[in-house]
């Protein structure tokens, strides 16, 4: 494949990854009047306030309506798992939460931006692919399951309003650490530059460093997952929490399939290019400076967005 | 609806409430009575059902013993909520005397039942309109949510029986939303012109009295695209 084939592969591939997370951040909260206050200082609507760009639009009604067949499949094994906990139901059940979760990640907000952003500005191996996926769904639905568990079972109170008051909290940690770590990886970009070219060149196969990409792990999965703080919730209310957990878990687990696809597509197409961009050193100098600079300021762009739209 | 399903969804809605995702996310069913003393008009009485869904949002908040039965502890607490979430909101009610808007600030006398898995919510909004010999009165009201996070359908008193679930999409906040949000929610559970009577009670004796139902292009939102219904009163001593 031509370098500028697969610089633009790795182009369009970057920008899909975007286009989701842009909704979150532009996008304007709905407030339920009935619960809640609605935010004084609301802007009036002067069209469209929505993100998702229009070809988009259909295509996540439509996996909005699947996962809420799948969600309704769920509801309705509830009773049959009940009465026999191990049973036949309680595994449909999990294959259809580790089905939701794939296609649940595929919704705004479960990091698959961070995961492309982070391989463009970093160095890295599929198997760091599969582990920075893996760990960050594990971190998404800790948090959420954490904040639910522990509203329910430790303060006795709704753990669905023990999400919702602190759950905006951890996201703005989350954004507020993405916006920083992004400028720490500029930083050190701009070290790995003046380095000189022969280090760079050995750098971009290399392995990632796995405590920057646990952090970062850690960063982008402190956003609660609501998806599977539902399960939780519906399984704490229906007395089946054993399987709620393992829903968890496999909900976890489907997440990762999806944002495993992104991590290890973007190193993939990133090492081409640069395996390519690499018997011509002037385009080798470019291509990867502007992978690595790109990558750490998406992640710090878009954690100020989301810092700075989102609400405590 | 069973049940299971509702607090399934119901829990999702809650917990993305801050989600943008397709319209509208709560369904209330509302009737509506201009209500008359002495002087003239007092205020409205309305009536509002609420879906399933948002009934299992707000109990999740107020029904603190989880047994389905509102106590006098939770109906105080599910009336100081209401009264303050709604606030901002105008109690989803616009109202203009004599061509001149008229804000809802208020509530009152407000009550609330659980029937059916629906809550249902009964309040007084005061609007103080006094009779003038030989000027006739005209007040306008509509009650809608501006925001379209609600859907308020007028109906009689126990409910038109319009079942909001039969959009897919409804109170799904895992769609986003769309402009087309309106027309596929319409379309789906089958919303249709308020035709019904017009209500007016209390001391209705003492003055002549005209009503009728107009379209008010003026509070027409999202994105244009919905035309409220406004309950028209006209009204006199005798």
């Amino acid at each position: 494949m031509r370098p500028h084939l697969t610089a633009l592969l790795l182009l369009a591939w970057t920008a899909l990854a975007w286009l989701p997370s842009m909704d979150i951040a532009t996008a304007q909260a709905a407030r339920n009047p009935f619960i809640g206050a609605r935010e004084p200082q609301e802007a009036p609507r002067k069209g469209p306030a929505f993100g998702y760009p229009a070809f988009l639009q259909p295509l996540m009604q439509r996996s909005a309506m699947l996962q809420q067949t799948i969600k309704q499949k769920m509801a309705g094994l509830a009773e049959e798992i009940r009465r026999e906990p191990l049973g036949p139901a309680f595994r449909w059940f999990m294959l259809l939460a580790l089905l939701y979760g794939v296609i649940h990640a595929l919704g705004p907000g479960h990091g698959k931006v961070y995961a492309c952003a982070y391989f463009l500005s970093r160095p890295g191996t599929f198997k760091n692919g599969l582990l920075f996926s893996y760990l960050t769904m594990l971190f998404h639905v800790l948090s959420g399951s954490a904040l639910v568990l522990g509203g329910s079972l430790l303060l006795k109170t709704s753990g669905a309003m023990a999400l919702e008051s602190a759950g905006p909290i951890l996201a703005r940690i989350s954004y507020g650490l993405l916006m920083l770590l992004g400028l720490v990886f500029a930083v050190q970009a701009v070290a790995r530059l003046r380095a000189g070219p022969a280090q760079r060149a050995v750098a971009c196969p290399e392995t990632a460093d796995l405590k920057s990409l646990m952090f970062t792990a850690l960063a982008v999965g402190l956003v609660p997952c609501p998806g599977a703080a539902l399960v939780l919730l519906f399984s704490l209310t229906l007395g089946i929490l054993p399987a709620g957990i393992g829903a968890v878990i496999c909900i976890a687990a489907g997440m990762g399939i999806t944002v495993s696809l992104f991590a290890l597509l973007t190193i993939g197409l990133k090492h081409r290019f640069l395996v390519l961009a690499q018997g011509n050193p002037r385009w080798f100098e470019a291509a990867y400076a502007a992978l690595s600079l790109s990558g750490a300021a998406g992640i710090s762009i878009l954690g100020l967005l989301l810092f700075f739209s989102s609400s405590t | 609806m069973p049940i299971q399903k509702i607090m399934f969804i119901a829990a999702l809605l809650f917990v993305c409430a801050t989600a943008v995702a397709a319209h509208p996310h709560a369904f209330v069913e509302c009737s509506f009575a201009f209500v008359m003393d002495e002087r003239g008009l007092a205020g409205f009485r309305q009536r509002w059902i609420l879906d399933e869904m948002t009934t299992v949002t707000v109990l999740d908040v107020v029904d603190k013993d989880r047994n389905r039965i509102l106590n006098a502890e939770e109906k105080a607490a599910l009336r100081e909520m209401t009264e303050n979430s709604l606030r901002e909101f105008h109690y989803f009610t616009a109202a203009r005397i004599n061509d001149v808007d008229y804000p809802i600030e208020a509530i009152a006398d407000f009550s609330a039942v659980l029937e059916n898995n629906k809550l249902t919510y009964d309040f007084m909004v005061p609007c103080r309109v006094a009779a003038v010999p030989g000027k006739p009165q005209e007040v306008k009201a509509a009650v809608y949510d501006d925001s379209f996070y609600t859907y308020v359908a007028y109906g009689p008193e126990k409910g038109s029986g319009i079942d909001p679930s039969k959009d897919p999409l409804f109170a799904n906040p895992e769609a986003p939303a769309r402009p087309g949000d309106f027309k596929r929610f319409s379309q789906a559970v089958g919303l249709g012109k308020f035709s019904g009577e017009i209500k007016v009670t209390g001391a209705v004796k003492r003055f002549e009295i005209l009503t009728e139902m107009q379209e008010a292009p003026e509070m027409a939102y999202f994105f244009g695209q919905i035309v409220p219904q406004t309950f028209v009163l006209r009204f006199a001593p005798r």
